[in-house]
C-alpha cells in the first residue's frame, strides 16, 4: 500500500540524450501585451507529465524556479534530471529532503476532464491549458471510470479550429462542467495551480505557486467532505490551514501564505460513534439492556469490507468511557457460530481471528493512522489485544503488547445474536490522544464459503487493516 | 443562509438616456449571496430613510489651499447630527446611535488619497464625538481596503491614541483580511476567482459601521458616494466587475451593500463634501477637477443620500460643460483626461437599483432634504 513517489533524479552527468528540455517554470505577466484573459501568464510543466509519464525531462531550472520546478515533478510525477548549478545546492537539498519527508501513499492522479490525445500540438495545447485552469484534466485513459467531461479535438462539440484560441477553449469545458462541480476551485489568487491525486480514502492537493512572490492567503475549494489529515509547506514547517470547514458538498481551508509548494492531505469525512460518557466504571454484562447500555444510541455495520450489503440483520456497536476506561459492546447477529473448541479466556488467545470475532481498531497516534490498537471478542470471551503498526510492522505482530483490556461475552441462542462487551483501559493509547480517536469496527462469522467479513466503515479491500478508511469514535459528555 | 438571486428584468431607465438605449434588456449577472448572518437592528435604510440633512458652510475649507477649518467643521456635525435626529444635545445625537460598550468601525474612503479622500478633520471629529459619547478609542476602527491609500492621509494625527487605523488588503491582493464564510458569487467575464468576501473586522469584531463617503464622480459607477463606499470599500476582488467598457457596478453595488451583516451593522452615514470631484473619480490626480462643494450630508438612508449626490455632481458637470454621467454613447469612451471623455460605460443606475433591494428611497419627490447654513 505505501509507495514511493519520489521519481527526481539529479543530474550528476549528462542528462539522457532522449530527455527533453524544460521551460523553467514561472509566471510572465508580458505587461502591455495584448491577451485573450486578464490572468497571468504561467508557464507550466505538469501537463507534459501527465501526457507522457514515461518521457525523460531535463530541467536547468535555477534561483527561485528551482524548488518550483522540483515540486511540479514530484506533483505530477515527471522523471527530471536537474542540472544544478552550485550555488543552488542547497535550495536542491531543502527542497529534495521536503520532498522525500512527506508522507508517502498509494495514490493517483485525479482527472475530471479527459483530453483524448491524437498526439497533435492542438491537444497538447488544450491539455496544458486546462491544467493551468485548474480544471484537473489530464489524458483520456484507456480503463477506469469515465471523467465527468471527456473532451475529443475534432468533434462537434469540440472542433478542431477552436483550440487555436485555447483560453476560450478552457473557458468553454469550464463552463460543460459547471463551477459547482469542479473537484478544485482555487480563490484569492491567479497564479496557483492545484493538483489532485486520490486513492484509499485520501485525497491530496499539490499547490504550486508560480510567481515570484509569496501569495498571501488562497482560499482553497475541494469538491467532497473531508477531514485534514495533514498539510505541509515548503519553507513553513510551522504554517497551519486556517478555516477548515466542509460546507456543503465541499470541503474548503485558507493556506494563510504559500510561498512554493504545499501539500494538502484530507481523508473522507467519516462517521462517527459517540461514547457517552459514564460517571463511574461499571461490571461488564455484554447486555445492552443493562442499566449501563439501556438508551446508548449504537452505530451499525451492515456491509462487507468491500462495501456490499450482507445478507442478515445489522450488527451493532455501542460505546461508553470514564476517565479511566473505554467500553465497547459488540451486537452480533449470527446465522452460525464458529467457535474455537477448547476456548481460553484466562490468557489471550492468538491468531483468534481465524474463528467468529468482534474486532475494534482504535488509532493511537493522530499524526500517524497507520499506527492503532487491535482488540478482539469471542463469543465465547476469548480475547486478544495488538499493537498495529502498517509501516513498521512488529516483528510478532503486535502481539508481544498487552493494554490490559477485559471482555465478557454472551450467547443468546434463541435469538441468534451474541454479544461482547470489551473494558479497555485509555492509558493503553497515547497520551493526550485526545476525545477522538480513529476507529474500525468489524466482525467475522461464519467459515468456509458462508464467511463474512462485517465492517462499520467498508475499507474497499478485501482486508481490515486499512486505516484510511475507519471512522471515528469520540468521547462526549 | 443563502440567497440566489437570478432574474432578467427590463429596467427603467433613466430619461436622461439615449432614446435609443431605452427599455433595454439587460441581463442581471446571477449573484449568490453567502452568509451565515441574520438581518439585526437598523441597519440600511436605518433610522431615518428618506431623510438627508445637507448642511453648507462657505469657511469649511480654503479653495486656495485646500486648508480645512476644522472650527467650521465641527459645527456642521453638531448641526446635521442634531437635525437628522431631532435632539437639541450633539451628545444626544451620537448616543441615538452609539453606545459606550460598542466597537464602531469607520469606513472612510482613501481612493485619491491624500488630496481627495474623506478628510481627517471630518473622521476626527466623527471619533471625537464617539468618545464623548463613551466609546474607548481601543473600540473605534478607522479602516480602507489599501494601506497605501489609507496611510497617506494620516488620520492619526487626528485622532486620540488607541484609535485602529487598519488596511484590510496588507499587502495588496491578500484575502487573509476577508471572512471566507461571507461572499457573493458571481461570475462577470468569465473570471476564474468568482467571489468577493466581506471584510472580515465588519461580519466579526465591528457591532456598528459609520460610513463616510467622499463625493466624487466616477469612471464606473458614475458617482461614489454612500452605496459605492459601503459595497465595493467592504469586499475583496471588486474591480473583476469591470472590463473593457462594461462595468457591473449597476447591479452589483446594491447586492454588496444589500449583504448581511453589512447592511444591518451600517447604521450612519456622514457624506464629506467639502472637497470633491466632479470628473476623473476617484482617482484623478488633475486639480481642474477637483471642486468644493463645501457641504455635508447626513442621514442613515444611503439611496437616498446618493440620489441627492447625483445631483450636486451632474450639477457641476453641466457648469462646466461636460457630458452628463448618464450618458452611455460610444464616442466618449476613452482615457478620463478629457472631461467628456470616460473609461467605462458609467452606471449610476446603481442607486435607483439598490433602492430596489431595499436600501433606501430613490424617489427624489419622496426625499425629505433639510438644509442648513453654518458660518
Amino acid at each position: 500500500m505505501i509507495a514511493a513517489l519520489l521519481t527526481i533524479h539529479l543530474l550528476t552527468g549528462a542528462a539522457p540524450a532522449d530527455a527533453a528540455k524544460l521551460e523553467s517554470a514561472g509566471v510572465n505577466y508580458r505587461v502591455a501585451v495584448a491577451g485573450a484573459t486578464a490572468a497571468p501568464w504561467v508557464t507550466a510543466n505538469g501537463w507534459q507529465y501527465l501526457r507522457t509519464p514515461k518521457a525523460k525531462f531535463v530541467s536547468e531550472a535555477a534561483g527561485p524556479a528551482l524548488p518550483l520546478a522540483m515540486a511540479e515533478a514530484f506533483a505530477w510525477r515527471g522523471n527530471v534530471w536537474f542540472q544544478v548549478s552550485d550555488p543552488d545546492r542547497v535550495a536542491y537539498d531543502r527542497t529534495l529532503n521536503f520532498l522525500e519527508g512527506l508522507p508517502t501513499f498509494d495514490v493517483s492522479s485525479k482527472v475530471q476532464v479527459g483530453v483524448k490525445d491524437d498526439g497533435s500540438a492542438e491537444a497538447g495545447e488544450v491539455l496544458k491549458l486546462l491544467v493551468r485552469r485548474n480544471l484537473i484534466a489530464g489524458p483520456l485513459a484507456k480503463s477506469g471510470p469515465a471523467p465527468a467531461v471527456t473532451v475529443e479535438l475534432g468533434t462537434p462539440e469540440y472542433p478542431r479550429e477552436a483550440a487555436q484560441n485555447p483560453a476560450a477553449f478552457a473557458a468553454g469545458v469550464r463552463a460543460r462542467l459547471g463551477d459547482e462541480k469542479r473537484l478544485l476551485r482555487i480563490y484569492g489568487t491567479d497564479v496557483v495551480i492545484g493538483h489532485l491525486e486520490e486513492g484509499g480514502g485520501l485525497m491530496r492537493i499539490h499547490l504550486l505557486n508560480y510567481s515570484n512572490r509569496d501569495v498571501d492567503g488562497a482560499r482553497v475549494r475541494v469538491l467532497g467532505r473531508f477531514q485534514l489529515r495533514g498539510y505541509h509547506a515548503l519553507g513553513q514547517p510551522d504554517s497551519a490551514l486556517q478555516d477548515f470547514a466542509a460546507i456543503g458538498g465541499a470541503t474548503e481551508f485558507t493556506v494563510p501564505k504559500l510561498s512554493r509548494y504545499a501539500v494538502v492531505d484530507l481523508a473522507a469525512d467519516v462517521p462517527v460513534l459517540e461514547s457517552r460518557r459514564s460517571d463511574r466504571d461499571f461490571e461488564l454484562t455484554a447486555d445492552p439492556n443493562s442499566r449501563q447500555w439501556r438508551g446508548i444510541a449504537a452505530v451499525q455495520a451492515t456491509k462487507n469490507y468491500l462495501g456490499e450489503a450482507v445478507a442478515m440483520p445489522a450488527s451493532e456497536i455501542r460505546s461508553r468511557w470514564t476517565t479511566e476506561n473505554l467500553y465497547l459492546l459488540f451486537s452480533c447477529p449470527y446465522e452460525e457460530l464458529n467457535l474455537k473448541p477448547n476456548p481460553v479466556v484466562t490468557a489471550e488467545t492468538q491468531k483468534l481471528w481465524g474463528w467468529d470475532v468482534a474486532e475494534a481498531f482504535l488509532g493511537s497516534d493522530p499524526e500517524h493512522i497507520e499506527r492503532y490498537r487491535e482488540f478482539q471478542v469471542s463469543p465465547q470471551a476469548e480475547w486478544v489485544d495488538l499493537e498495529i503498526d502498517r509501516a513498521h510492522a512488529k516483528p510478532d505482530g503486535g502481539a508481544g503488547w498487552n493494554s490490559g483490556f477485559t471482555v465478557k461475552a454472551r450467547i443468546d441462542a434463541t435469538r441468534k445474536i451474541w454479544y461482547g462487551e470489551m473494558r479497555i483501559p485509555l492509558a493503553a493509547f497515547t497520551p493526550g490522544v485526545g476525545k477522538e480517536l480513529r476507529a474500525g469496527f468489524f466482525r467475522l462469522q461464519g467459515t468456509g464459503p458462508g464467511k463474512r467479513y462485517i465492517a462499520w466503515q467498508p475499507t474497499g479491500e478485501r482486508n481490515f487493516h486499512v486505516p484510511q478508511a475507519f471512522g471515528v469514535l469520540r468521547l462526549v459528555n | 443562509m443563502q440567497l440566489e438571486i437570478k432574474r432578467r428584468a427590463l429596467l427603467q431607465l433613466p430619461v436622461l438616456l439615449p432614446a435609443v438605449l431605452q427599455g433595454r434588456e439587460q441581463d442581471i449577472p446571477r449573484y449568490k449571496l453567502i452568509t451565515p448572518h441574520a438581518a439585526k437592528g437598523a441597519g440600511m435604510p436605518g433610522l431615518y430613510p428618506a431623510r438627508v440633512v445637507t448642511v453648507h458652510s462657505p469657511t469649511c475649507i480654503d479653495e486656495s489651499t485646500a486648508q480645512v477649518n476644522q472650527s467650521a467643521v465641527n459645527k456642521m456635525m453638531a448641526a446635521g447630527m442634531t437635525s437628522l435626529t431631532g435632539t437639541k444635545d450633539v451628545r444626544d445625537a451620537w448616543a441615538g446611535f452609539f453606545s459606550p460598550n460598542e466597537t464602531v468601525g469607520i469606513k472612510v474612503n482613501c481612493s485619491g488619497a491624500p488630496k481627495v479622500c474623506s478628510r481627517p478633520e471630518v473622521v476626527g471629529e466623527i471619533v471625537r464625538n464617539l468618545v464623548t459619547v463613551g466609546l474607548k478609542p481601543a473600540n473605534i476602527w478607522i479602516y480602507e481596503r489599501f494601506d497605501d491609500q489609507l496611510e497617506s492621509v494620516h488620520y492619526d494625527r487626528f485622532v486620540p491614541a488607541g484609535v485602529h487605523i487598519v488596511a484590510v488588503e496588507t499587502p495588496r491582493k491578500s484575502v487573509l483580511g476577508y471572512d471566507p464564510f461571507v461572499y457573493v458569487e458571481t461570475d462577470f467575464f468569465g473570471e476564474e476567482d468568482t467571489r468577493s468576501n466581506l471584510v472580515r473586522l465588519v461580519s466579526e469584531r465591528f457591532d456598528k459601521i459609520i460610513n463616510v463617503p467622499n463625493m466624487k464622480d466616477h469612471g464606473a459607477a458614475g458617482v461614489t458616494g454612500c452605496l459605492k463606499n459601503i459595497a465595493y470599500g467592504n469586499y475583496s476582488n471588486v474591480a473583476r466587475s469591470h472590463y473593457r467598457e462594461k462595468t457591473n457596478t449597476k447591479t452589483f453595488i446594491g447586492t454588496l451593500a444589500s449583504m448581511e451583516p453589512l447592511r444591518s451593522k451600517t447604521v450612519l452615514n456622514v457624506m464629506d463634501g467639502l472637497r470633491g470631484v466632479w470628473h476623473g473619480g476617484p482617482f484623478v490626480k488633475d486639480v481642474k477637477y477637483a471642486f468644493y462643494p463645501k457641504q455635508m450630508k447626513f442621514g442613515t438612508d444611503p439611496v437616498a443620500m446618493d440620489r441627492l449626490l447625483l445631483d450636486v455632481i451632474e450639477d457641476k458637470r453641466k457648469a462646466e460643460d461636460a457630458v452628463s454621467v448618464w450618458n452611455r454613447e460610444a464616442k466618449y469612451i476613452g482615457h478620463a483626461l478629457d472631461k467628456n471623455q470616460n473609461l467605462f460605460i458609467r452606471e449610476p443606475g446603481h442607486i435607483e437599483y439598490a433602492g430596489t433591494l431595499g436600501l433606501g428611497t430613490y424617489d427624489v419627490k419622496t426625499i425629505q432634504e433639510e438644509v442648513l447654513h453654518v458660518a
